[in-house]
């Protein structure tokens, strides 16, 4: 066998559904003016609703056999339907209405990640052939029979003697398998199938992102989208998730959609599309009935709510709920050929068991067993517990027409789940773990927008918000009392945010900050350095250098570095009896905090952006080598060196008194923090004060580049306090750093290709070179990025920079005049 | 005194954006990551035959045992399949379909009712499973009869 086939047949059975149903599509007005990407998501769902759910009823009703002609004919039957539509309204198609550009790059960002992540899944779904438990015991082994017997009531289910679990499980899965390899006249291959279930995952996503765009807009609809595609369990599980081949995803995607379009604003023909779906949903699974009854109550509910367009609504659920009936129909005539065996009758439970005894044993279990499950990293990586933040923070956002039928369907959807678990023979809570995932799954879809929305409102927020996380770049206004009152609680919250995030990135650190540091060197020795700081500076500050270590050797506090000005925020702690170990925890934390507070000042100042401040600093503070310095505070802590940089940007722009006074005030900070990166710095400032000097045309302006040589003059003799004793004890001691040293510590460039084993995600990543401050490896985004920006970025156009009207009135240098100039600005 | 709180106020929706960025933030760079990797897996496997990607999954031992079934069974035969804890006669089951399985039991209950003279009716091979090395076993129903009686 041609080693290849597999993978045509998974490509091609994909691009056989995706004709059938864009034929689909371009019949159904309520979907046919959709982006074309999102028609692909909605046509993917109805080719599969449609083709083997077509083959399903013909074997039901008529005992039509399953080979590739009855496959073939509705799929080329409804390709050429919407190819004659089209036809004959082309023209009219060329006018349909272009998405607003708001979030446009958003939407572009996370198409991108996301098609990167869907072609991974494809990739592998159709090269290995692993499916999952489930897939196997169930829905590829009825396809198998399915296939050799060409019937939808194969010898095997029908026989009651044959040894087969949930005999009575729907067969639209197994039908659209079959109908794949028959197509391909592809053997019994699981590789072959499952492409199939992958391309649900691009179509989920795609569905969920039209729809939410079109209720929470495109940037919110972008977030929430990516979230989701990103979930681990949705993406990497292979007993449940995308990369198996379960039903449960194709059950989230085709219910989820049919609710969407239930539950939203919708004609005749969005109710057609919804009981398509909601129908393929009822022949996927045997909760697809329960829950298309939840979405047409949800529909109904919407009728009820929405007094305007009350009868177009009723119109679109009544035609839905005719395709469900149908559906059900058939489901009950088929499970009417099939003796139940090995599975679990729940309709024969409800008659035998107590529920009120049931819940009373098993309903305290639940809410446990649920939050474990629902916040297990390793299924989910956090995402509803930041969803859930999201929902709460963005409830304003949910009071919308569309919330109380999604919040309807869910509710009723999760009742069903808790009323199963009651009823179930295997001890119920006992299921939770391989059954509360999947039924998150089969939720994602109205999760999703539910979340959207709730993003919606945080992103709306921006102005007041979002003003006060942004502000106006520069430091001005933190020079003068009343500025600095204004920028106090924007500025604060920026550095909270990089607070939470460090202590996320280094947790569990946070909850052991008392009594923990990650190793027993340095750490031991800057905690003392930085408790002397406190004691000498209030006891002797003429001798702070003057170390009780080392005795009697002088200027001990000058073996290394002082950290004078990393203690300093410290000493009202220490006066309120802070620990040392404590005291180096809590600035082992603010470092990264206040580098990536530095880093986004320096990204605001620079480019005018909010997203690109917020990426420059998460970037600067988190960069995977960082976490190999964590037993170093001093390099740790360089949230100085942007924010010298940044004044120095000012000073430039506009070289004033004040200006001048902050350069100087920023080098002196930088330098009385971290003598390494005072000498690190000098050359690079250096060089780009020389740069903005020309850059800015400011390069004849001597008096002005006088007052800040003086500033910085000033600040350097206030450091000689701090560096006079380097030089008195190298001159008494002899101390001096030897070539070979300075070799051995400095990055080779294969450096830049091991990452720290400290790191997560990085730590098998190239080798751990000696001495282990050397692995450099920056991460794969911030390699990523820069050639995203250079794909996706568009060139500013000349009328979008100005807004028209009459020209704004000249504004005097100062910070305020670098908002919204271009990048490099 | 209503400035903070109006500021705190402001700043809640911010806070949803917030921990879904950082969720982002962190999964961006895995989620890309695995994406590559199985770029780099896919380009290993995508030659191998339907044998070669059994044997990747299960190990060759199992895929040549399931091959060898293959071979005696006819694809419409019916066959005994022994139950075992753990669940290995599903994935049998599977490898093995379509041919029809008849449940067994476990091999002791299989034993017992062949031994009294039960299970005529049974089909003439019975296929013990199992997921470790040597794989899944075909053997004559009426041996397992014999052995019980000889035991």
């Amino acid at each position: 066998m041609n080693p290849g086939a597999p993978l045509a047949a998974g490509l091609g059975g994909v691009l056989l559904f995706l004709a059938a149903g864009l034929g689909l599509v371009e019949l159904l007005p309520a979907l046919r003016a959709r982006p074309f990407a999102a028609r692909l998501g909605w046509a993917y769902l109805l080719g599969v609703a449609s083709v083997p759910g077509i083959v399903y009823v013909l074997g039901v009703a008529f005992d039509v056999r399953v080979r590739r002609g009855v496959v073939l004919a509705p799929a080329l039957v409804l390709a050429l339907a919407g190819l004659v539509a089209r036809a004959r309204r082309g023209a009219r198609l060329a006018n349909a209405p272009v998405p607003p550009p708001v979030g446009r790059r958003a939407a572009r960002v996370a198409g991108v990640i996301t098609a990167v992540l869907a072609a991974g899944l494809f990739a592998e779904a159709a090269t290995t052939r692993e499916m999952g438990w489930d897939a196997e015991m169930t829905w590829s082994v009825a396809a198998r029979w399915v296939r050799a017997d060409r019937s939808v009531t194969p010898r095997a289910l029908t026989d009651a003697g044959s040894y087969v679990n949930h005999p009575q499980y729907p067969l639209l899965l197994p039908l659209a398998q079959v109908a794949v390899l028959e197509t391909f006249d592809a053997p019994d291959d699981a590789r072959a199938i499952k492409p199939l279930y992958a391309a649900f995952y691009a179509a989920l996503l795609l569905v969920l992102f039209d729809v939410a765009r079109r209720h929470a807009g495109t940037a919110a609809a972008s977030l929430a989208t990516l979230a989701l595609a990103l979930a681990p369990y949705l993406l990497t599980e292979k007993s449940g998730g995308a990369s198996g081949a379960y039903s449960d995803v194709p059950l989230g995607a085709l219910w989820g959609a049919g609710l969407v379009l239930l539950a939203g604003r919708t004609t005749a023909s969005g109710g057609a599309a919804a009981g398509v779906l909601l129908a393929a949903a009822v022949l996927a699974k045997n909760e697809g009935l329960p829950f298309a009854a939840a979405a047409l109550a949800a529909g109904i509910l919407g009728v009820l709510l929405d007094q305007r367009e009350r009868r177009s609504r009723l119109r679109s659920v009544a035609v839905a709920a005719v395709f469900v009936l149908a559906a059900a129909a058939v489901l009950h005539a088929w499970k009417a050929r099939i003796p139940q065996r090995w599975d679990e009758d729940y309709a024969h439970r409800l008659g035998k068991v107590s529920l009120a005894a049931e819940a009373a044993s098993r309903l305290p279990l639940l809410p446990r067993a649920v939050a474990s499950e629902t916040s297990a990293w390793k299924h989910w990586d956090g995402l509803w517990i930041a969803a859930g933040i999201a929902l709460v923070a963005g409830a304003k956002g949910l009071r919308r027409r569309i919330v109380p039928p999604l919040a309807l369907a869910v509710g009723a959807s999760f009742a069903l789940y808790v009323a199963a678990l009651l009823l179930s023979t295997w001890g119920g809570v006992e299921q939770v773990p391989s059954t509360w995932n999947r039924l998150l799954l089969q939720m994602s879809v109205p999760l999703g927008l539910l979340l959207a929305l709730a993003l919606r409102e945080g992103l709306r927020s921006r102005g007041p918000a979002f003003a006060i996380l942004a502000g106006r770049p520069g430091v001005e206004p933190l020079l003068t009392l009343r500025g600095a009152r204004r920028a106090f609680p924007r500025e604060s919250l920026v550095f909270l945010a990089f607070l939470v995030l460090t202590c996320a990135a280094t947790w569990p650190w946070i909850a052991h900050l008392k009594d923990h540091c990650s190793d027993r060197g340095d750490p031991y020795f800057t905690s003392w350095v930085l408790w002397w700081d406190f004691h000498q500076t209030f006891h002797d500050p003429l001798h702070l250098f003057d170390g009780n270590i080392f005795f009697p050797c002088k200027y001990s506090l000058a073996f290394s570095e002082h950290d004078w000005g990393l203690a300093l925020p410290m000493f009202p702690l220490f006066a309120l009896g802070l620990r040392p170990l404590t005291a180096h925890g809590v600035l082992t934390l603010l470092g990264f905090a206040f580098s990536g507070y530095g880093a986004f000042r320096l990204g605001r100042t620079l480019t005018g952006s909010l997203p690109a401040a917020w990426v420059a600093g998460v970037f600067f503070a988190f960069v995977p080598y960082r976490f190999g310095q964590l037993p170093h505070l001093v390099y740790l802590s360089a949230g100085w060196i942007p924010i010298l940089l940044e004044a120095l940007v000012l000073f430039a722009r506009a070289r004033t008194p004040r200006r001048a006074a902050w350069l100087g005030v920023a080098f002196f900070l930088n330098g009385v923090s971290v003598i390494h990166w005072l000498v690190l710095t000098l050359i690079p400032l250096a060089l780009t004060a020389v740069v903005l000097a020309f850059r800015e045309r400011a390069e004849r302006d001597v008096r002005g580049w006088a007052r800040g040589a003086a500033a910085v003059l000033a600040a350097g003799i206030a450091l000689l306090p701090f560096l006079l004793p380097y030089r008195n004890a190298a001159l008494a001691y002899g101390f001096k750093r030897s070539a070979d040293e300075a070799l051995e510590f400095s990055a080779t460039p294969a450096d830049w290709l091991n990452a720290d084993p400290r790191s997560h995600v990085w730590r098998d990543f190239g080798a751990f070179p000696t001495p282990p401050e050397r692995p450099l490896f920056p991460g794969l985004l911030l390699l990523a990025l820069p050639l995203a920006a250079v794909l996706l970025s568009r060139p500013v156009r000349p009328e979008a920079q100005e807004p028209a009207g009459p020209a704004p009135p000249p504004r005097g240098p100062g910070p305020a005049r670098s908002r919204g100039c271009p990048p490099g600005r | 005194m209503t400035r903070p709180r109006s500021t705190a106020r402001r700043a809640i929706p911010a806070a949803g954006l917030l921990a879904i960025a950082a969720f982002l933030a962190w999964r961006v760079p895995v989620g890309l990551l695995a994406s590559v990797a199985r770029f780099v897996e896919a380009g290993r496997a995508v030659h191998d035959g339907p044998g070669e990607a059994l044997a990747r999954q299960r190990g060759p031992e199992y895929a040549a045992a399931v091959a060898g079934i293959r071979e005696r069974l006819p694809v419409d035969a019916t066959y005994v399949l022994v139950s075992v804890p753990g669940g290995a006669d599903m994935i049998v089951r599977f490898d093995l379909a379509p041919r029809r399985a008849v449940f067994g039991g476990s091999l002791r209950e299989l034993g017992a009712a062949l031994a009294s003279g039960g299970g005529r009716d049974l089909p003439a091979w019975t296929v013990l499973a199992d997921l470790e090395p040597p794989g899944p076993r075909l053997v004559a129903t009426r041996d397992l009869a014999a052995r019980r009686v000889e035991r």
